[in-house]
């Protein structure tokens, strides 16, 4: 139901998210956005940007009296196969851009998680498995377009794989979490999908799976590579469920792929890995991976998703950490360490003292020289997690306000 | 030169020798590679240590005097030019390498590193610095992150911005701020992509934490020539299109080649040759060969003049003899060089060139072109004499047109030089007055009073201000 002014009642997966009575404006273009906006910061409202409303919890207080949802800006308007780039509408589902760049043999070479629109994962900022690979997202992010609060439509970068005019603004908005700017479109380069992907993995006890992993680490391949603790092993396609797991999944060229394999094998211990060497196996697994470090389908449950990150070295230590630091409190920590990249996703269930699991996380990587977030937790538990200040904080919340000046975007 | 009170206070602070008001000594300082614009600067300071910049430039701050950061000046923007009574801050001395970590793949360096100094200090542990501008060999490491500078083997590996990990910077308040480190992810906005790029109107880089990536166990490089252009560029789109992806896939244009044929590092190409187009592969042996067989078959199917490839080190040196040498041999032909630097969708670069060369023609200015076609990205070169008023006004005006070219091709003003002084008034070309405003608002942000690098990047609207109010 969508009144004449954009503003309709909330849907389901929104009052769960933002409660029941949260007044919904789902402006169908530029000027209406524009329009939204100015009357909120007349009004002396705050908001919160949103797409599909999938995600908006990530770690922030969700008490916002606007939701303001882009999820009318769904068109893909500029996809160029040939140049491998493409320009969406933030309102864009995660899965329609995916089915539409399959067609044509390509992918945003990140792993998009199922749920969630565009602009709302690059204004998370979300980590990608394949990111050791493939680089952050803000590499793969050309240009963007958005509305600020004043009602003023603003442009960065572009649709070309190299530019330099300009300062890099959306790179610097990616991970910025709506509280800059509205974003509306967002361009991205794009590459050939894998013609082949080859997963392995490799159960076992927990000492064997470390020296196993930093055996590939080190190795001079280059595998999108795991070591998984709890549910995290639950993601193999083995169906032993929980445990502990090294998994490695290479992609690329054929023949490449082989060889890395066979390399993959030397270099670990006998008996060897467990090769699953179909795409479907490979793909699916890749997508329970993100949904693992995704916040829970229910905004509500009593989980914690936290992401701690490392310099690469110190990945496994870190890991381990993490696990004995949260279960030291006696709830049950699930961990995804990638030893590539130094980022650990850290899943509690059950736990109702999340807060006291964050300080202690905030220990282990202050330990490790790292740094690490709340990814989500359930609404009651936000007040508690209190926020660091970071290096630079004055400095960006200073350019932040230059896009938002009354700090009307929460 | 008698210098102004206060710059003698802080001449104080510094052996002579490392602070220069001499005019003669200050002669070189007066411009970049880019000679059109030229100012002396006030004085030169020779930085040595973090706190030596933190002290000049709060005392510019204190003194409303503007500074400029400096690393080789081997810009092509202007960027490290002088502005009128500027303190010119020389980071050549800054050029320590602090870290290499191997396991966890990066460095820690000061900003007077020479690019080329980190790779080869990488090499032991089996890495490497991935961006490599043709000057590596010379500019420094705090000119590639204000420049966010890309390089011909960017196209597999990405440009500065996707190495640049973490970064100190002397603001200019004088206050110093860590950004970032060696660890993936940040917390929310990441000022580290903000800074790379901002070509020192954010203040000083005094600490850079780079991403480090692994040497390719296997090299392969091929050199396609071509009786025209088009057929190179056709190449280029086809080798896109396969997905295959290069580490290099360099083009060098007639005039180009005839420049190198004529000069010290003649490279052998054929007399009838149109076009050189250099494409390189790395990264493991297994699987290269069927890259290889594809890429030739691509370039066979284009009817070249001949194919050459390179198997170890020392043909691969000569198939990169005529490219590395390109720009030395342009110099060669008129006593200037305007090196240009537009960029385009990879579809559109065959049509954009045909308009380059009819824009040369039109204003009768000498072009060649070598370019990072992969990319897109366009270097049309003009060789003029700058003594000759007429010519250079000629040689500017088909600059802006190129550039325009560029533009309406869907492309952009810069890929990888900067913009500077030399294209801040192209800005409104790609930019609306509220995208400039956003962007001047947040450079005024952190630059309340203006006095970091002055007059780079935009339009220089404070000028006119003045202007206009004087
Ligand atoms: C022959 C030749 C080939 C080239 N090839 C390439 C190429 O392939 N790719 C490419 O991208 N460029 C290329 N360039 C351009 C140039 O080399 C790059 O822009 C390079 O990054 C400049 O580095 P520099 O140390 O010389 O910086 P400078 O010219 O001294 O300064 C460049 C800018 O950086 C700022 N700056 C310098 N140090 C700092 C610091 N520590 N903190 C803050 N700001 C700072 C200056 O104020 C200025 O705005 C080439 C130039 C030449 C002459």
């Amino acid at each position: 139901m969508t009144r004449r002014d954009g503003a309709r009642v909330a849907s389901r997966a929104e009052q769960a998210l933002f409660g029941d009575d949260v007044p919904v404006a789902a402006p169908r273009d530029t000027a209406a956005l524009a329009e939204t906006l100015r009357d909120a910061v007349a009004q002396g409202v705050r908001i919160r940007p949103a797409g599909l409303g999938a995600h908006p919890a990530d770690s922030d207080p969700v008490e916002t009296p606007r939701v303001v949802s882009v999820a009318a800006f769904d068109r893909i308007v500029a996809h160029s196969p040939n140049d491998f780039t493409v320009g969406v509408e933030a309102g864009v589902p995660l899965a329609t851009l995916r089915a539409e760049l399959a067609r044509h043999g390509q992918e945003v070479p990140a792993d998009l998680p199922a749920t969630g629109t565009i602009g709302g994962w690059v204004a998370r900022g979300a980590v990608s498995p394949r990111q050791g690979r493939h680089g952050p997202l803000a590499s793969l992010v050309l240009g963007v377009e958005g509305v600020r609060t004043s009602g003023e439509t603003f442009r960065s970068g572009g649709m070309v794989v190299k530019n330099v005019a300009g300062y890099a603004l959306h790179k610097f908005l990616v991970g910025s979490r709506g509280t800059s700017a509205v974003l509306t479109r967002v361009n991205l380069r794009l590459r050939q999908l894998p013609e082949t992907r080859t997963l392995g993995f490799l159960r076992g006890a927990a000492t064997e799976l470390d020296e196993a992993a930093e055996k590939l680490a080190t190795s001079g391949l280059e595998p999108v590579l795991f070591r998984l603790e709890g549910a995290a092993a639950a993601t193999l396609p083995d169906e032993r469920g929980p445990g502990s797991a090294v998994a490695f999944l290479f992609e690329g060229n054929r023949t490449r792929v082989a060889w890395q394999i066979e390399q993959a094998h030397s270099v670990l211990p006998n008996p060897g890995a467990v090769i699953r060497a179909t795409d479907d196996d490979a793909a699916a697994w890749l997508d329970r991976l993100v949904a693992f470090g995704e916040p829970p389908e229910n905004p509500r449950a009593d989980v914690g998703v936290f992401r701690l990150s490392v310099p690469a070295a110190e990945t496994l230590r870190a890991a381990h950490g993490a696990a004995t630091a949260i279960e030291a409190r006696e709830g049950l920590a699930h961990v995804a360490a990638d030893p590539m990249t130094g980022l650990i996703t850290i899943r509690q269930e059950d736990e109702r003292r999340l807060d006291q699991s964050l300080a202690a996380l905030r220990n282990v990587a202050t330990r490790h020289r790292g740094f690490v977030r709340a990814i989500s937790v359930p609404p009651g538990a936000h007040a508690a997690l209190g926020r660091v200040a970071t290096a630079g904080h004055e400095l960006r919340e200073r350019v932040r306000r230059v896009f938002d000046p009354g700090s009307v975007l929460s | 030169m008698s210098l102004p009170d206060p710059f003698r206070e802080l001449a104080r602070r510094f052996p002579a020798d490392r602070f220069l008001t001499d005019r003669t000594e200050l002669f070189v300082y007066e411009c970049d590679g880019l000679p059109v614009h030229r100012q002396p600067p006030a004085a030169v300071v020779l930085c040595e240590t973090r706190d030596e910049v933190v002290a000049c430039v709060k005392w510019c701050a204190a003194n409303e005097v503007p500074f400029v950061p400096r690393g080789a000046g081997t810009g092509l923007s202007g960027g490290a030019t002088p502005v009128r009574g500027c303190l010119l801050l020389d980071l050549n001395r800054m050029r320590a390498i602090r870290k290499i970590d191997a396991r966890s793949r990066y460095a820690v360096v000061e900003p007077g590193l020479i690019n080329v100094r980190l790779t080869e200090a990488a090499k032991p542990h089996r890495l490497m610095y991935a961006p490599d501008p043709s000057s590596q060999t010379a500019c420094t490491l705090g000119g590639n992150i204000a420049e966010n500078s890309g390089g011909p083997h960017c196209l597999k590996y990405g440009v500065t911005i996707d190495h640049v990990l973490g970064l100190e910077v002397v603001l200019p308040d004088g206050e110093v701020v860590r950004l970032g480190g060696p660890i993936a992810d940040h917390p929310d906005h990441d000022l580290v992509q903000l800074f790379v790029g901002a070509e020192g109107t954010f203040g000083v880089v005094t600490e850079i934490t780079l991403r480090l990536t692994p040497d390719p166990p296997e090299v392969r490089t091929f050199l396609a020539i071509f009786d025209s252009m088009a057929k190179a560029c056709r190449t280029v789109t086809e080798i896109t299109r396969s997905g295959i992806v290069p580490v290099a896939l360099e083009i060098l244009d007639r005039r180009t080649i005839e420049a190198v044929e004529a000069s010290v590092n003649r490279a052998g190409y054929p007399t009838n040759a149109a076009a050189v187009l250099l494409v390189e592969l790395d990264g493991f042996a297994a699987g290269m060969d069927e890259e290889e067989r594809a890429i030739v078959a691509m370039a066979r199917a284009n009817d070249p003049i001949e194919l050459r490839s390179a198997r170890d080190p020392a043909e691969r040196v000569a198939l990169w003899k005529g490219r590395k040498g390109a720009f030395g041999a342009m110099g060669r032909v008129d006593t200037d060089l305007y090196v240009l630097d537009g960029v385009v969708p990879r579809t559109a670069l065959e049509e954009t060139l045909e308009k380059v060369y009819e824009i040369a023609d039109r204003y009768r200015v000498k072009v060649s072109n070598v370019f990072h076609a992969g990319d897109g990205n366009l270097h049309p070169n003009i060789s003029y004499d700058g003594r000759d008023a007429d010519v250079t006004a000629r040689v500017l005006a088909a600059g802006e047109e190129m550039l325009r070219a560029c533009v309406a091709a869907g492309g952009s003003i810069s890929g990888e030089h900067g913009i500077g002084l030399e294209k801040r008034d192209f800005m409104p070309l790609l930019f609306g007055e509220g995208d400039l405003a956003l962007m001047t608002g947040i450079r005024d942000a952190i630059d309340p009073e203006g006095i970091a690098n002055p007059g780079k990047g935009f339009p220089d609207r404070r000028a006119k201000r003045r202007k206009a109010r004087a």
